[in-house]
């Protein structure tokens, strides 16, 4: 109930269509029930009492009742399409704006398909109830009382002959409903079940081939294809025994109609027009009883889609812009003042460096803390960068998310340029920040609009200008239509490495004071790496850097080296220095230089510098 | 703005081909006669649809104005056993149309099924799974519906159209003409107007189709559009298609509110002709009132069958797209078969040999080039070259995934092409860089590698490959169900399981594509170690990525744009002043070393 008073909010801007097509209902309603009154009129004044004068005026009579009626449906159905469509155009709006501004958190415990089902189906099904949820459950009472006093004033016990059908066929109607619905519900499991299988099956026909496994698969298949047949003939075995059913008692009316209806006429107790007009009425009492189960549904799904969607309206938006911003022209100087923070909530986890979370990637962490952070400082001069290493789940990641604002920080503070993080326009912020991710997500157009995609109006030539400079201006020009070709999911497919250079014109266009690099390389192999980190070095000039990675070779001359460990700092220095001490450091990096895990002694530097410091040491702000 | 690029849109319709319809037409073959059966229930509840109007009209002539109760009472019983004759042929029909309509079905699914898998990797690349899952379900209904629902409906309907001409014809001549005279107006909606309202709802649903594509792409790419700071210049574009949605929507409403009003004014219209005419005939004594009433039952029920037959023809036009698109892949040819009655390789030692080998993806640009390669049994050899060489080429050759342009690749002097494919995979082993996980249990996914394993022997597969240990941590052990293609295990865990698979499967010869991905260090160690008993005692090619790996190797291949350029041990390899393999190997470590080193002196 709560949730059908806060979707009402978006029906309210609109009732006045609502009001219109409750209004066009009258005219819909009483010169439906016009239509066989003529008739009467007709076969009983005209033809058989011989009132022939009066012919032609009732026809008349009749062509205009059905003109009018004609004319209220569809000013009805307008006005109801109208409001219904509205309201859907701005629940689709809403929950998209909405969608935009939730934390990474949400999409890492929602999936994108449950969302997608939600802003899709749901809202469907809303606009339906709203288009014709309440117009025609009056429509259905409305039609019923006219009728039944229309038929009572006309010949009683034949109307509650007619009418006694009714609650028999309500009873088989809801039954039916009662009965199907979780016949229907077994035939979309099994159809889930059904195309899981085939996806899966097919998505691995790799490994499926490689062991040989095609008959295990058919088998697979069969033995679901068929319990998928077994359901609907379910289904239909309910369908079978029910529907005949409603036919027949919807028949049964005429069949009292003719036998009781006739009899009356005979004993000259009813006009044969009347009998005809009966006749002509009695659908009009079997349809709205025949409608129930539709109603109902339409009702109940509404309820549920209702409160889905305020599920995801309500999502509260965590990171907001304040209301009085500073502006800040970013310099650069990035402080981490003795940041802690954790996930919380039941099913936390952390969004990987990968920009398809929404999928999930955190999954393996759920339930553990992975992810959280422990007084962690840090101060970072203008032009500086900084490397920050650790095994999976250490934090490394909650840092980028924590210095985009992606979360805020539970203890301490993030400041850029002495100004903390919370007083600056969000927009305005990021603007200024550029961000090469693991994998990088392309939009199914343009590789131009791709790649101003921080920067929408940027022109031709500066879109050019950033390709160039990314060296992403050769591949990109060799593509059937250049820039203009479209890539994404939905068009040409792009290797590793070309869609890191899109990534890379992506964010030197917005030419940003504060650049992050979240494990950039990794997909990618050595060679496509070294083309890369030309271009990732060259970009770094002059511009504040935190690059986050697993790779040896993109880390190893960053200026200051952080490595992380569950949360809290272990060591931080230079390669070289990090490399010669035993640690966490050099048991990550030895490997991929083909060095032992252990250094030898000779190798070992001056150790006194380089301990891990206690957290907080570093850090000369405030 | 390129929105229209969202989403291509498969085709609605295509122009009847009598040679899909005949194809078609077989899936229906064995159930001739059950499908006759069905006709004739239909027949039959059409017949007692028929009667009510003329009952109607036979009460009031003759036993209503003759007050015959008796007789009166007698109709009625008689039409209440009509009714009831009804409701039996109106059940039997939905249970036996389903019941065959079901068979029919998974026939088709079956025969589709089958066959993808019979198709090599060219038909699964750029060919997304999605597309393919419409095919195998969309597309089948769409055809079982015409041979079950749309053929029979069409004679039925006929059968009432025809029926209801000839007993108007029958009743009265003149007053038959008049009624008829609704039918081109019915036509004209039924055939005019209805396929205009269908195209725009059509378009609807493809505006719709792009709505959510870009919808999907707002989630899938939230990071990316809260980094950049895209959320307002996003809501502009969503909004726009969302407005032309509204507006698509809109212009359908309008069309389709028109159709409902006017099929009622042309029943209208009728009714007043009839009556028209009627009393002119009665007036004249050729008509009675039964009569006239029983013409205007009549009246209404040429809607029915107008409105099937324009609909027919919809549903074909729709399902020869299906079918187009059905028959597409079966008539797809499997790129690699075996020969009709090819032996089975017998139990194998694994020597391997690549006899001068050519070979290639696409004609005119072979991939390898007089490849000749020959492996003793359990010899480990480690594929190095850049990307595009031809490593993968290879390895899939050993699996016959393909089939050599020239030479031949033999296993234990075997050509491959000569024994049967199952029994040359069957102990080929493969280890692909990312993992399949199926939905399931883990116990399952490692029985893949060999379905009659038992649980021990799982376990201890498990063990040998290191991924015990952390099985056992999970919630429900070797019984934790895994999903989502598995996304509950970690990169590393999910290499460990595919190893476990493998070593259950046992194979003489293994192939194994390497990760490229770095894994943190402990998990690194886990699973150098797994990898280490994995390959004991196999023939073993590795495409190799990792230092660790390709130093244990004893014999490195290096190959570059389809060929072999020298091949060695590491420290052979190394020791030759201008090897390749010297070059890519310092390349990846030579930066790193000398920064240490500086530290170190």
């Amino acid at each position: 109930m709560h949730s059908w008073r806060a979707i009402y909010r978006f029906v309210r801007p609109y009732q006045a269509y609502l009001w219109a097509a409750l209004a066009m209902l009258f005219g819909t309603t009483g010169l439906g029930l016009a239509g066989p009154y003529i008739q009467r009129q007709i076969i009983d004044q005209a033809i058989l009492g011989g009132q022939r004068e009066r012919l032609a005026p009732l026809l008349v009579a009749l062509i205009l009742a059905s003109l009018g009626r004609g004319l209220f449906l569809y000013l009805r159905g307008y006005f109801q399409e109208r409001v219904g469509q509205q309201v859907a155009f701005d629940l689709r709006g809403a929950l998209y704006d909405h969608l935009q501004h939730l934390t990474p958190a949400y999409y890492a415990r929602t999936y994108t398909g449950e969302i997608m089902s939600r802003v899709t189906g749901d809202v469907e099904r809303l606009r339906q109830f709203v288009t014709s949820g309440a117009v025609d459950l009056l429509n259905s009472v409305l039609t019923f009382l006219l009728v039944t006093v229309v038929l009572f004033r006309m010949n009683v016990p034949l109307t509650l002959l007619s009418l006694s059908v009714s609650p028999l066929l309500g009873w088989v109607v809801l039954r039916f409903d009662r009965t199907i619905r979780p016949a229907w519900r077994s035939i979309e499991r099994q159809a889930g079940a059904l195309s899981t299988t085939i996806q899966e099956s097919l998505s691995g026909v790799r490994v499926v081939k490689a062991f040989a496994r095609e008959p295990f698969e058919v088998e697979r298949f069969r033995r679901e294809s068929q319990e998928f047949a077994q359901t609907q003939i379910q289904a239909s075995r309910i369908w079978a025994h029910s529907f005949p059913q409603i036919d027949f008692l919807s028949g049964l009316s005429w069949v009292l109609l003719i036998g009781v209806g006739g009899w009356q006429v005979s004993a000259g107790r009813l006009t044969v027009g009347e009998l005809v007009a009966f006749n002509g009425y009695l659908w009009s009492l079997i349809w709205p009883v025949r409608n129930l189960g539709w109603l109902i549904n339409l009702f109940e799904q509404s309820r549920t889609a209702s409160d889905r969607i305020m599920e995801i309206l309500d999502a509260p938006v965590d990171i907001q812009s304040p209301a009085h911003p500073v502006h800040l022209q970013i310099q650069g100087r990035v402080c981490f003042e003795d940041v802690s923070f954790s996930y919380d909530g039941p099913a936390t986890a952390v969004w990987e460096a990968g920009s398809t979370g929404a999928v999930l990637n955190g999954g393996g962490q759920r339930g553990r803390r992975s992810g959280t952070l422990h007084h962690f400082s840090l101060t970072v001069e203008p032009g500086q960068r900084v490397a920050i290493v650790g095994p999976t789940g250490c934090g490394k990641s909650t840092v980028i998310n924590l210095l985009l604002r992606l979360y805020d920080p539970s203890e301490g503070r993030i400041t850029v340029d002495g100004v903390d993080l919370r007083q600056l326009d969000l927009t305005e912020y990021r603007r200024q920040i550029g961000v090469v991710a693991q994998e990088t997500f392309l939009f199914s157009t343009s590789v131009r609009e791709n790649i101003a995609f921080g920067r929408p109006n940027a022109t031709e030539e500066e879109v050019r200008q950033a390709a160039r400079a990314a060296q992403a201006d050769a591949f990109i020009e060799a593509l059937p239509h250049g820039y203009e070709t479209v890539v994404g999911e939905r068009g040409v497919g792009l290797s590793g490495g070309e869609r890191q250079r899109v990534a890379l014109a992506r964010a030197i266009l917005v030419n940003p004071r504060i650049l992050i690099l979240d494990d950039p390389t990794s997909s990618v192999d050595a060679e496509t790496e070294e083309a890369i980190q030309e271009v990732l070095k060259r970009f770094q000039e002059g511009r504040t850097t935190f690059i986050v990675a697993q790779r040896v070779t993109t880390i190893m001359d960053a200026d200051w080296i952080v490595v992380l460990d569950q949360g809290r700092i272990v060591q931080q220095g230079r390669h070289p220095e990090l490399m010669a001490q035993p640690g966490v450091y050099r048991q990550l990096f030895a490997g991929q230089l083909g060095l032992p895990a252990q250094p030898r002694p000779q190798e070992q530097g001056p150790a006194a510098t380089l301990q891990p410091g206690p957290a907080g040491e570093v850090c000369s702000c405030r | 703005m390129p929105v229209g690029r969202l989403e291509e849109e498969e085709k609605f319709a295509a122009d009847f081909n009598p040679e899909y319809l005949r194809r078609l037409l077989q899936y229906a073959r064995p159930h001739q006669r059950r499908l006759l059966i069905i006709l004739g229930f239909m027949l039959i509840n059409a017949a007692v649809g028929l009667t009510t109007p003329y009952l109607m009209g036979r009460a009031i002539d003759t036993y209503i104005a003759q007050h015959d109760m008796v007789g009166l009472a007698m109709l009625t019983a008689g039409y209440l056993a009509v009714n009831l004759v009804g409701w039996w042929a109106s059940t039997q029909r939905t249970l036996r149309m389903s019941q065959v309509g079901q068979e029919i079905l998974h026939a088709l699914r079956m025969d589709l099924f089958t066959h993808i898998h019979t198709l090599g990797f060219d038909f699964f690349d750029g060919r997304p799974v999605g597309k393919i899952l419409t095919r195998l379900t969309n597309d089948v209904n769409v055809l079982n519906d015409l041979l079950t629902n749309g053929l029979l409906n069409l004679l039925v309907e006929t059968f009432n159209l025809v029926a209801i001409v000839i007993l108007l014809l029958a009743l009265q001549v003149p007053l038959a003409l008049v009624s008829f005279s609704v039918v081109p107006a019915l036509v004209m909606l039924a055939f005019w107007l209805r396929p205009r309202i269908r195209d725009a709802y059509r378009w609807v649903r493809t505006r719709l189709s792009i709505l959510n594509a870009s919808l999907h792409e707002g989630i899938a790419g939230v990071r990316v559009c809260q980094a950049f700071a895209r959320e307002a210049e996003n809501l502009r574009r969503f909004q726009q298609l969302n407005q032309i949605n509204y507006a698509a929507n809109m212009q359908a409403a309008r069309l389709n509110l028109l159709f409902g009003p006017l099929v009622e004014l042309t029943g209208t219209v009728g009714t007043v002709a009839v009556l028209l005419y009627g009393a002119r005939l009665m007036a004249q004594g050729r008509l009675t009132i039964g009569l006239l009433v029983a013409f205007l039952g009549y009246l209404g029920r040429f809607w029915g069958p107008v409105s099937t037959l324009s609909n027919f023809y919809n549903q074909l036009q729709s399902a020869m797209a299906s079918a187009e698109r059905v028959f597409e892949i079966l008539d797809y040819p499997p790129q690699v078969v075996s020969q009709p009655g090819a032996p089975a390789l017998p139990s194998i030692r694994g020597e391997v040999h690549f006899d001068h080998v050519t070979f290639g993806y696409e004609p005119g640009r072979p991939v390898l080039q007089d490849f000749d390669l020959h492996v003793q049994p359990g010899e480990m050899v480690a594929l190095v070259g850049p990307t595009g060489a031809g490593k993968s080429s290879i390895i899939s050759l050993i699996s016959r995934f393909y089939d050599p342009w020239e030479g031949a690749v033999r296993i234990d002097g075997h050509d491959l092409r000569e024994v049967s494919l199952e029994s040359v995979r069957s102990q080929v082993g493969v280890v692909l860089q990312e993992t399949f996980i199926f939905s399931g249990t883990i116990l399952e996914n490692v029985r893949y590698g060999r379905l009659d394993a038992t649980r021990e022997e799982v376990e201890e597969a498990a063990r040998q490959a290191n991924a015990h240990e952390f099985i056992e941590r999970l919630p429900a052990g070797y019984d934790t169900v895994l999903s989502e293609r598995g996304v509950n295990l970690s990169l590393g865990q999910r290499q460990l399981l595919a190893f476990a698979r493998a070593i259950l499967a046992n194979p003489r010869v293994l192939v194994l594509d390497e990760a490229t991905a770095y894994i943190d260090s402990q998990t690194e160690r886990l699973i150098q170690e797994a990898l280490q008993r994995l390959l004991a005692g196999r023939t073993s090619f590795v495409v190799a990525h990792r230092l660790s790996t390709i130093q244990r190797a004893d014999r490195i291949v290096v190959i570059d744009h389809g060929r072999i350029v020298e091949m060695g041990r590491h420290d052979e390899l190394l020791a030759r002043p201008d090897s390749k393999y010297r070059q890519l190997y310092e390349a990846q470590t030579r930066v790193a070393r000398s920064l240490v080193g500086e530290q170190a002196s």
